[in-house]
């Protein structure tokens, strides 16, 4: 494997190099860290919260990574549960949040208009194409 | 004689285009500030003072996240989270100053028309890094240009492309990520190519298409000194044409309004 990950390594490098341009997320990344940092610990929302685990952090921090360059920036959040959410809105009744949980799942939920979908997706280091595809919905 | 890279022409004309395809330009002065940087409290109130012009003030941290596993416990994560310095925004986010701890970034996004204007402003901002900072030299001087071409598409890049990749014979092209580095003949500088082709996507132009950036380095220190610094990144310019240039077709001029 060890050429493998020489190659991918740099692949990747290329695509770090243009993320750290208008066309990346690097916002995205510094909001994350930000919220992480204020939810890592249980009761952050001066309740019952529960703590955001190192693993929700790390499948927030790959989607982000994971979403194509100049792609709409997403919003970000913590839940009460410990999921980290990222949300794309482009008008009151059109809003796609996508939940990010410890075991690779995202469960996402929009309103598109007068519709509604729900769903649970695995992710695993590349942005599903159905997400893609509900982002472009919007 | 037409200039080459091996015989370059500083004073080369090259086509005005109408409608460049730039999404941004920056400049960076990799300077490490001699004098120890304020509490960084203390230096967002200076930089807010000595940037009227740019009222959004962001921190910038850089963090990697890294996953290890132990010999007996689960998978854990560190994460490395530091304060490299402040990003400043014009109030329409056309501009930004990345003021960091390892130098100055100036940029424009959008709206791009001519060289001039673009580094006066960086010009000014360097002066303000250096009256803070005070860096002893320049470690690395580079210039970026980062190019979008939505309407490029794997079936017809090679409309815009001067070498569009080859592929294995009846293999359809979806998406590619290139990137060079070249060695710039009898001038100190590298100059870095990245090609990413995302596929197309009518509702998300943004996304779509062919990305061009082409960034020019020095590859050895420069000193303070104005003038020296105009006359590389002259050079540096020259070469960012010469490269842009170089690798777009003659119907993509013809698309960006080229003009002689």
């Amino acid at each position: 494997m060890e050429f493998a990950d020489i190659l991918d390594r740099a692949a990747h490098q290329s695509r770090e190099l243009l993320r750290d341009s208008i066309l990346g997320h690097q916002e995205a990344f510094e909001e994350l860290a930000a919220i992480w940092d204020r939810c890592r610990n249980a009761g952050w929302d001066g309740h019952e919260a529960l703590a955001v685990e190192q693993d929700t952090y790390r499948g927030a921090y790959m989607l982000i990574d994971a979403l194509p360059l100049g792609f709409p920036r997403p919003s970000l959040g913590a839940e009460p549960d410990g999921q980290l959410t990222l949300e794309w809105r482009t008008s009151p009744s059109r809003i796609l949040s996508v939940s990010v949980d410890p075991d690779g799942y995202l469960h996402y939920a929009g309103l598109f208009g007068a519709s509604k979908r729900y769903g649970s997706l695995t992710f695993f280091g590349t942005v599903p194409q159905e997400l893609l595809q509900l982002v472009r919905s919007l | 004689m037409q200039s080459s890279f091996l015989t370059p022409d500083f004073g080369e004309q090259f086509p005005t285009l109408a409608k460049p395809p730039i999404v941004e330009a920056v400049i960076f002065w990799q300077a490490l500030p001699q004098s120890r940087f304020k509490k960084p409290e203390e230096l967002k109130e200076l930089l807010a003072a000595a940037f009227a012009d740019f009222p959004i003030i962001e921190t910038m941290r850089k963090f990697r996240v890294t996953a290890q596993v132990s010999e007996t416990n689960a998978p854990i994560v560190e994460k490395t989270d530091d304060w490299t310095g402040y990003r400043l925004r014009t109030a329409d986010r056309k501009y930004a100053i990345q003021f960091r701890r390892d130098g100055l970034a100036f940029s424009q996004s959008g709206g791009y028309e001519h060289w001039q204007p673009f580094i006066e402003a960086a010009k000014q901002a360097w002066g303000t890094y250096q009256r803070i900072a005070e860096p002893l030299e320049v470690q690395q001087l580079s210039v970026r240009f980062i190019n979008h071409i939505p309407a490029a598409t794997p079936e017809n890049v090679g409309d815009f492309l001067g070498s569009p990749p080859t592929c294995p014979e009846n293999l359809e092209l979806k998406e590619f990520v290139y990137q060079s580095t070249f060695a710039v003949p009898s001038l100190p500088f590298t100059a870095r190519v990245i090609k990413v082709m995302q596929p197309s996507n009518p509702e998300l132009q943004k996304s779509s298409g062919l990305f061009l950036d082409i960034d020019v380095l020095t590859n050895r220190t420069v000193s303070l000194d104005e003038r020296e610094q105009n006359e590389i990144l002259s050079q540096i310019r020259w070469v960012k044409n010469k490269v842009f240039f170089t690798l777009i077709s003659d119907s993509a001029l013809e698309l960006f309004g080229g003009a002689e």
